[in-house]
């Protein structure tokens, strides 16, 4: 047992951090999370993706048969902490090289595997998540969304929603219900579809969290090539459950509030508020509990480095994580007041930002369900 | 990082756990109640189990370990503090009844009673009592855990010693306290799995599991927190360690009162055991207050 980094870790965080200082200039005076890339600003996110893959930086931890070098876990998390703290300058990509491109390998016939990987690990496209419905949200296998076959096509109807990263999305991994009939797990399909395919409609929802964080995807008589379905017709839920299980602490989201609360102690040095024994205390205990966020994290991720899978390790890391950031984001409207209200500022960010963390990739209610199911042995209720 | 015990760690965690099954335990810290168990102490250290910190083999890690599960299993011996404080701040094996004491917390010292060794936290420094002055003055406590107020005067000056000492006490508390808590919180699982009412376990009303999942979520840390600051030796995961682990005990320990009722505030029903002690545990160096204070302090240098 063991709880510090190695030295080429080190090294590899270090470069890391040369690479991303060279190339996103300026970021540690305004750490503001870039929730969304905007259809102005892939461009200039597909530069900095183009030169990560030109290091070998953008898929590492892919099997080198797909162009990634095997890397391990942990150094996979350094990337991640690295990347997260600086506002996810990889926009959606992230989900590309976590899961969608994993999934692909995991069940995508040769001829998608050469079609769809390459451009991934080459930083040139953008994915985004057909996942949530209106009526299908924490209850997620309950989809509605219609794929009816016809010829060599797909025919699809439906609805998905709080679909992230539409602007600058190309392709959606959308999940549909092929047999309506089967068992909710049984009748759900993967199709991979152009975004700008007839009948998809997008309309983004005004949000409180930060300008087009999420919107809702509409599918009228889209018509996709059979081709473009991943793994077999109704085995689809097996496939993103599988996939899923290397997101399940995928965003560093400790890394952040660990760099916010450094930012927010200076500004609270600066207006003399560092030695108010009421902010350093409130300082003290969020930093307590990020870091035990982090511990909990770097648990999950240890299974992953030693292929231990089936475990429930993610769910109270999970927990820890959103009890963090609530508690920093309350240190940001406490302690500064009005002047977190002001919007787009580093502090307006903190607050609105945190709102996500007990939804996003399965809400927190879900999770301690499954840590009483699972880790508890509480009985059903 | 690994978070996998290693054979040794293993073998040690087993061999202390079968020594506690037979010398501790639910049974003796009931009989001992705010006592002293002087029998449990000569085993441990017999076995070498309190002398793990400054073994080259081992280190305070291992010592962290052994603290946990005497947490877990009611040792009424002071083995945080003979087994990892003391041996790290003295640079030697101490005396064999050790307690902690503070002058910037004045009050009742756990396990001053008897003591043959009382290291004073003082400013800076750190005064070595050995033996104490005079006689420790017994307190009457609810606590289950030995109090006395003992003669905190004089005694060999360590200047500097301070932050060691404080460091290595912050990592001891928060070791224990991952072991009192998760004890608590898996005796009011089983209870919940059983106690029914209204035709159903307890256990199986979602407003009670949650409680139950957010009480696990914090011993979880606690115990990551605990272990990865004895690894790390710094002070400032000590203090992030002990602040999570004492606002655990602020979160966690009237919850699982709460949950079990009534007859958790019996002394028939076990679970005092743990967490009163964990609530004594709590207010040591200052409580939740001071140690955060101290993260902050330590972070950014405030």
């Amino acid at each position: 047992m063991e709880f510090g980094w190695t030295e080429s870790e080190r090294a590899y965080r270090a470069a890391l951090r040369d690479f991303i200082d060279h190339e996103v200039p300026g970021w540690r005076d305004t750490p503001v999370h870039r929730r969304v890339v905007t259809a102005e600003d892939k461009d200039r996110v597909k530069d900095f993706t183009a030169k990560l893959a030109a290091r070998g930086w953008l898929t590492p931890s892919w099997p080198p048969e797909y162009g990634g070098e095997g890397q391990s876990a942990w150094q996979s998390v350094i990337l991640s902490e690295e990347m997260w703290s600086v506002g996810e300058p990889r926009g959606s990509q992230y989900m590309n090289v976590n899961w969608i491109g994993p999934a692909i390998m995991m069940a995508g016939t040769e001829e998608q595997k050469q079609r769809f990987l390459p451009p991934i690990s080459r930083g040139e496209v953008f994915w985004c998540q057909g996942f949530s419905e209106p009526e299908a949200g924490s209850d997620l296998a309950s989809l509605r969304t219609r794929a009816v076959r016809d010829g060599d096509q797909y025919v699809v109807n439906g609805q998905k929603i709080w679909t992230s990263h539409t602007p600058s999305a190309e392709w959606i991994f959308l999940l549909t219900r092929t047999d309506p009939d089967a068992p909710k797990n049984h009748g759900i399909t993967i199709l991979l579809i152009p975004l700008d395919t007839p009948g998809i409609e997008i309309r983004r929802i005004p949000d409180i969290v930060g300008e087009g964080a999420f919107a809702e995807v509409f599918l009228t008589d889209v018509r996709v090539p059979a081709a473009n379905r991943l793994g077999e017709e109704n085995r689809g839920w097996s496939v993103v459950r599988q996939a899923l299980q290397y997101e399940r602490v995928g965003a560093a989201r400790w890394e952040r509030a660990s760099l916010v609360l450094d930012q927010l102690a200076d500004r609270a040095r600066a207006c003399g508020l560092l030695s108010d024994p009421d902010v350093a205390r409130r300082l003290g205990e969020a930093r307590a509990v990020v870091e035990a966020a982090r511990w909990m994290a770097y648990s999950v991720v240890d299974e992953r480095a030693k292929q231990i899978s089936g475990t429930a390790t993610a769910y109270p890391a999970r927990v820890a994580m959103v009890r963090a950031e609530r508690l920093v984001a309350d240190l940001a409207l406490d302690v500064f007041g009005a002047e977190a209200l002001i919007g787009e500022s580093f502090l307006d960010d903190i607050y609105r930002s945190s709102l996500t963390a007990g939804v996003a990739g399965g809400t927190y209610e879900i999770q301690l369900n499954l840590i009483a199911g699972q880790v508890l042995g509480l009985p059903r209720s | 990082m690994d978070y996998t015990l290693t054979a040794d760690q293993q073998a040690t965690v087993q061999a202390v756990e079968s020594l506690l099954a037979r010398h501790a335990g639910r049974e003796r810290a009931r009989k001992l109640r705010d006592g002293h168990d002087d029998e449990l102490l000569a085993q441990l250290t017999d076995a070498g189990f309190l002398d793990l910190a400054t073994d080259p083999e081992a280190g305070p890690l291992e010592a962290a370990l052994v603290t946990e599960v005497a947490a877990r299993r009611l040792a009424a011996v002071n083995v945080g503090a003979r087994g990892l404080v003391a041996p790290l701040v003295l640079g030697r094996t101490p005396p064999a009844k050790v307690a902690l004491a503070s002058t910037a917390h004045p009050g009742p010292v756990r396990f001053a009673r008897d003591a043959h060794l009382v290291l004073v936290l003082d400013g800076p420094d750190v005064r070595v009592l050995e033996p104490p002055p005079g006689p420790a003055r017994p307190v009457p406590t609810g606590y289950v855990a030995p109090y006395a107020v003992p003669d905190l005067t004089g005694g060999q000056r360590l200047p500097g010693a301070g932050p060691v000492m404080a460091r290595w006490w912050r990592v001891a508390l928060a070791a224990e306290l991952a072991g009192l808590l998760r004890a608590g919180l898996d005796l009011t699982v089983e209870y919940l799995k059983q106690r029914e009412q209204f035709g159903r376990p307890l256990g199986s009303l979602q407003a009670l599991q949650h409680r139950l999942a957010e009480a696990y979520v914090w011993v979880e840390g606690i115990r990551w927190a605990a272990r990865a600051a004895a690894w790390q030796g710094d002070a400032e995961s000590a203090a992030a360690a002990a602040a999570y682990a004492t606002m655990a005990v602020r979160a966690v320990a009237p919850d699982l009162h709460q949950l079990s009722g009534a007859i958790s505030l019996t002394e028939e029903y076990d679970l005092h055991l743990w967490t009163m002690r964990a609530q004594a545990v709590r207010t040591e160096l200052g409580g939740i207050g001071e140690h955060a204070r101290a993260v902050t302090r330590l972070r950014w240098d405030a």
